[in-house]
């Protein structure tokens, strides 16, 4: 039996990547004619959100950081990828937009498979295809996990989620309560009754013996107006406990990412001296060679 | 915040349980800021937070807040959790014995560095 021949450095390099590691070497060597080798400087864009996705891409060396902008317009990373880990498979498969951004940490090489080829692949191949669907349900948990986890939480978005129906009411009715939708429409309504009893019903409205329905000083009305105060009271201080447990919750939230952006300004600081110092050393090591050359020469 | 799950439980409590340690021993040191309840200590690039800034005799649920410093994610596990809220709660008691000593800091005192500077 002969021996298998060497592999070309394009398909030993594809060997090594898991998502391929189930190819013969007729396989590797078949892909490594349709994968392009390219290669990106640190800081470089792979790809950005809402490009076309015309290719998967395979980490070769270097590092690759997936990203997006938050609903603040924040960066989140959402993974860091390492030799041998893929990306870009998303777009790809669905042939829609990228849904994240792409950038060279350092200095990169990367397959690039364009998306006929990869899909191609797949259906030549339906192992590997398991394996991508694994990756990228993997992926999915760790994103889920980031977003939920995030130390920066919107409080205003989580006490929504759990306000019960009776505290969602009392919000509603604070705040229709504060308006001027609701003075205008109580006035109106106090006006209109005190117009109809004074002069409507004072005229045409009397009962037996010349009873009226609500005559000045207004008995009937003034009760309403109390028990609406009575009843208002209590429901804009149930809006208040919550406005309240709000900005506390705030506080807290504000608290933990001040003191972390504190301590790690700090850190910062104290690199920055020790480098200062390593840069005054060396300063005085060139300033000595230097010396110590121009004596030598005289 | 915390996944529901045995093993996620499980790794939680020991993680706490080392907290625990470690504070009795003196390994762990945690600060204090006047006026607040919250305590803070760095351990292994996290930043660990003790809270809320509420009294402990208010009985307001106490949380334990952990981030690593160069990533933005976090763990939170509240003493209102039914398997770890008890964890908490030794972890809130030691804390508290272990920095009754600890002199507050004060981000507004006069201090003679402050004075140095400026003067």
């Amino acid at each position: 039996m002969d021996p298998e021949p060497p592999l070309t450095s394009e398909a030993e390099s594809l060997s090594s990547v898991p998502l391929f590691r189930r190819l013969t070497s007729d396989e590797l060597e078949q892909l490594a004619a349709e994968v392009d080798q390219v290669h990106y400087p640190a800081g470089a864009t792979i790809f950005s959100e809402h490009d076309k996705g015309d290719a998967l891409y395979v980490v070769e060396s270097g590092s690759i950081r997936i990203w997006v902008l938050d609903e603040d317009i924040k960066p989140v990373t959402l993974a860091e990828l390492k030799p041998g880990e893929f990306f870009g498979e998303l777009a790809v498969l669905d042939r829609g937009e990228r849904s994240t951004n792409a950038t060279a940490i350092v200095d990169t090489a990367l397959h690039r498979l364009s998306s006929d080829d990869f899909q191609k692949f797949l259906m030549e191949h339906p192992d590997c295809a398991i394996d991508v669907i694994c990756e990228i349900g993997a992926r999915m948990r760790q994103t889920n996990l980031l977003v939920s986890q995030r130390v920066t939480r919107n409080i205003n978005v989580e006490m929504e989620e759990k306000a019960t129906l009776g505290q969602r009411v009392a919000d509603r009715v604070a705040s229709f309560g504060g308006s001027w939708t609701f003075i205008i429409i109580y006035v109106s309504f106090l006006v209109a009754w005190m117009g109809f009893n004074s002069f409507v019903l004072l005229h045409y409205g009397r009962g037996e013996n010349g009873a009226q329905f609500d005559p000045y000083p207004y008995i009937l009305l003034n009760l309403m107006l109390s028990m609406t105060a009575a009843l208002q009271a209590p429901i804009i201080m149930m809006s208040q406990n919550r406005a309240a447990e709000k900005d506390r919750l705030a506080a807290e939230q504000d608290f933990k990412v001040n003191l972390k952006s504190e301590l790690m300004l700090e850190e910062l600081m104290r690199k920055s001296q020790a480098r200062e110092g390593q840069i005054d050393e060396l300063l005085e090591s060139v300033k000595l060679l230097h010396r110590e050359r121009n004596t030598s020469r005289q | 915040m915390i996944r529901d799950d045995a093993p996620t439980n499980q790794r939680l409590a020991k993680l706490i349980e080392q907290l625990v340690t470690l504070t009795k021993t003196g390994e762990l040191h945690w600060e204090r800021q006047r006026g607040s309840a919250h305590r803070y200590a760095r351990w292994k690039n996290n930043l660990l937070i003790l809270g809320p800034a509420e009294p402990l005799e208010t009985h307001v649920p106490r949380y334990l807040f952990i981030t690593p410093f160069d990533s933005p994610s976090c763990v939170e596990v509240n003493s209102s959790d039914d398997q770890l809220g008890e964890a908490v709660m030794l972890l809130v008691k030691t804390v508290e014995e272990s920095s009754k000593q600890e002199p507050p800091t004060d981000p507004f005192a006069i201090t003679d560095e402050i004075l140095a500077r400026l003067t």
